[in-house]
């Protein structure tokens, strides 16, 4: 039987952070009530006209810069002519063969480890539509539709990826890479719930090592990761049972029912797509510089990839470590501040990746909205090393400090959680302690090394976890052995 | 290009697109005038216009942007004034996927090769 390999292309949507519409100066806020964000540009009234906001074009190039595009010397909006309920004019202004961004590439990290790069074909500024609420349980069962055009022309981008994808794996690293590159250089706020992020699947299958490109189906409008990954598996199996039943998959658009988790035809009303793309005649071209992407480059922060490399290379963090920490940009700034008060980077990857983001689970925040800063957290691992406390006793202090944000310092004095390592109060200790119980004394000199764990957990007991733990089993080693 | 040199326009598929309900004879007669227009601006493929920049626009300027500063928008009473239909916050039309109809499928090619 033929083995099949997927061919994977994916269309993301950003929705760009600005304050404002694409071509108008309606504001771009989520959740507003519906139709209250509209003007006569953005319903599409006769004889308005588009102006460019440049803050969207200054994010696309961002964007561009950050996946190693190359700009555009000049740029041209092209009109793309279809009837849909949810657009205004009857037509969105788009980019074709002039787009802002072209090449590039985004870096994903293969399940086995490797590096693999998936090129970018092209990074276009175009205009939302409206959005549509379907008067039925779905598109396929409504009678009638609700439109709310207040997304109507908010500025997205549309990242066209090569169909260089072969796994539902590298599918869904390439999405989660993308979203942190752009989250990283504040374009979009990549909220899937509030469908800032949304994704468009191409998808096909060929015989393994072929280079010929079977037949495509495209599933449109994703609005989640795991939608994408459910899609992926279903039509990877829907062709592939096709192909080997001897029929053939059809070149076609189809809708995605994450209810009953299966795809359909879309039986469209909206013609055959031929949507007459010419030069939009309202809008001039744009030429943006080379000294304003000077400009913009110099602006962009260190990214993940280089982060991750910096990470392994000069602090010799882990793989899995690096590509954490890298992978979240809050987490990554955190990491690089604390490090300027302390220096031991692992000690500082174990607890951001441990206690300070099993807070953040539990407290559902994240590491820009900490109570505690950096120095803070680096004052709380020197007390560690200098015998102050220990590292039980300072997961308690961290909880406090992420409650109040009081200095660690602070926090040991006033609960007089000082470690005690004063050798002659521990030995006072010890010895009564080891004299009053001679049975697990005896059985610790006759071998059997759990028994001094008793004694440890009853010091331990004693003095509310404040004792220093290697001295205090040094001394107990010394004081029962001792009294042979 | 036909055999008398003149366009061939499919007048039918391009009332579609416009979502236009032409009778017969207006058939016959916008394919005939399309077609006039067509041949006319044809006259253009004569000019050679070897190492001439494509031209995308007309106007004289380049480069003309606004700043990201919201403005007043309209009320949703004024919004929704010249509406055909409503319901309650909303623009109203009727539903988008018909039954019976064919596939859209109309992309053209076969690949996946990018648009």
């Amino acid at each position: 039987m033929t083995t099949w390999e997927p061919v994977i292309g994916l269309e993301v949507h950003a929705e760009l952070a600005t304050r404002t519409k694409l071509f108008c100066a309606c504001p771009t806020e989520f959740g507003a009530e519906p139709n209250t964000l509209v003007c006569p540009r953005c319903l599409g009234m006769p004889g308005t006209l588009p102006v460019l906001n440049k803050q969207a074009l200054e994010f696309a190039i961002r964007a561009g810069l950050a996946f190693d595009c190359q700009i555009a010397e000049h740029i041209v909006f092209e009109r793309k002519n279809y009837f849909y309920p949810d657009l205004s004019k009857g037509y969105q202004i788009s980019q074709l063969s002039q787009a802002v961004a072209t090449g590039g590439q985004v870096n994903i990290v293969t399940d086995d480890g490797n590096e693999k790069q998936i090129h970018i074909t092209q990074i276009q500024l175009e205009e939302e539509a409206g959005k549509s609420i379907h008067g039925g349980a779905t598109i396929r069962e409504a009678t009638f539709t609700l439109e709310d055009f207040n997304r109507c022309g908010i500025p997205l981008i549309e990242i066209i990826s090569e169909p260089e994808m072969h796994s539902v794996e590298e599918a869904k690293a390439y999405l989660e890479k993308l979203k942190t590159v752009l989250l990283y250089i504040g374009v979009s706020d990549c909220k899937m719930e509030e469908g800032s992020l949304r994704c468009d699947v191409n998808i096909s299958l060929r015989e393994a090592g072929s280079d010929r490109l079977g037949r495509r189906a495209e599933i449109k409008n994703l609005n989640s990761f795991r939608a994408v990954v459910n899609v992926l598996e279903y039509e990877i199996q829907r062709q592939t049972e096709l192909l080997n039943s001897g029929g053939t998959v059809a070149r076609e658009t189809r809708t995605w029912d994450e209810g009953r988790g299966e795809s359909f035809s879309m039986r469209s009303k909206e013609e055959a797509h031929d949507y007459r793309f010419f030069p939009e005649p309202d809008l001039a071209p744009v030429e943006p510089g080379q000294a304003w992407i000077a400009e913009i480059k110099a602006t962009l922060p260190e990214l993940p990839d280089i982060k991750r490399r910096r990470y392994v290379e000069e602090y010799g963090l882990p793989l899995y470590d690096a590509e954490l920490i890298s992978g979240n940009r809050e987490m990554a700034d955190f990491f690089d501040k604390t490090l300027q008060y302390y220096k031991d980077p692992k000690a500082i990857s174990n607890w951001l990746m441990g206690e300070v983001s099993r807070l953040n689970n539990q407290a559902e925040t994240g590491f820009d909205k900490l109570r505690f800063s950096p120095q803070q957290l680096g004052e709380l691992l020197a007390m560690i090393d200098n015998g102050q406390i220990s590292t039980k006793i300072a997961k308690t202090v961290l909880e406090e400090m992420f409650a109040s944000g009081t200095a660690p310092a602070s926090i040991v004095e006033a609960r007089g959680l000082m470690q005690i390592s004063d050798q002659g109060a521990l030995e006072t200790m010890i010895n009564s302690l080891v004299d009053a119980n001679p049975g697990p004394a005896e059985d610790y000199r006759n071998g059997r090394d759990k028994a001094l764990g008793f004694f440890v957990g009853q010091i331990m007991k004693e003095t509310k976890g404040r004792a220093n733990p290697v001295l205090v089993t040094d001394l107990l080693k010394e004081a029962i052995l001792g009294k042979k | 290009m036909g055999a008398d040199g003149r366009s061939q326009v499919d007048i039918g598929h391009l009332a579609t697109l416009a979502r236009l309900n032409l009778k017969p004879e207006e058939c016959a007669k916008f394919q005939e005038q399309i077609e006039d227009i067509l041949a006319y601006v044809d006259k253009l493929s004569q000019l050679n216009v070897d190492g001439v920049e494509p031209m995308t626009t007309a106007l004289p300027m380049i480069n003309v942007f606004r700043d990201d500063t919201p403005h007043e928008t309209l009320s949703r009473d004024e919004a929704m004034r010249n509406a055909p239909d409503k319901e309650g916050a909303f623009f109203k039309v009727p539903r988008i996927i018909q039954d019976g109809e064919a596939p859209d499928d109309g992309e053209g090619g076969d690949s996946n090769a990018s648009k």
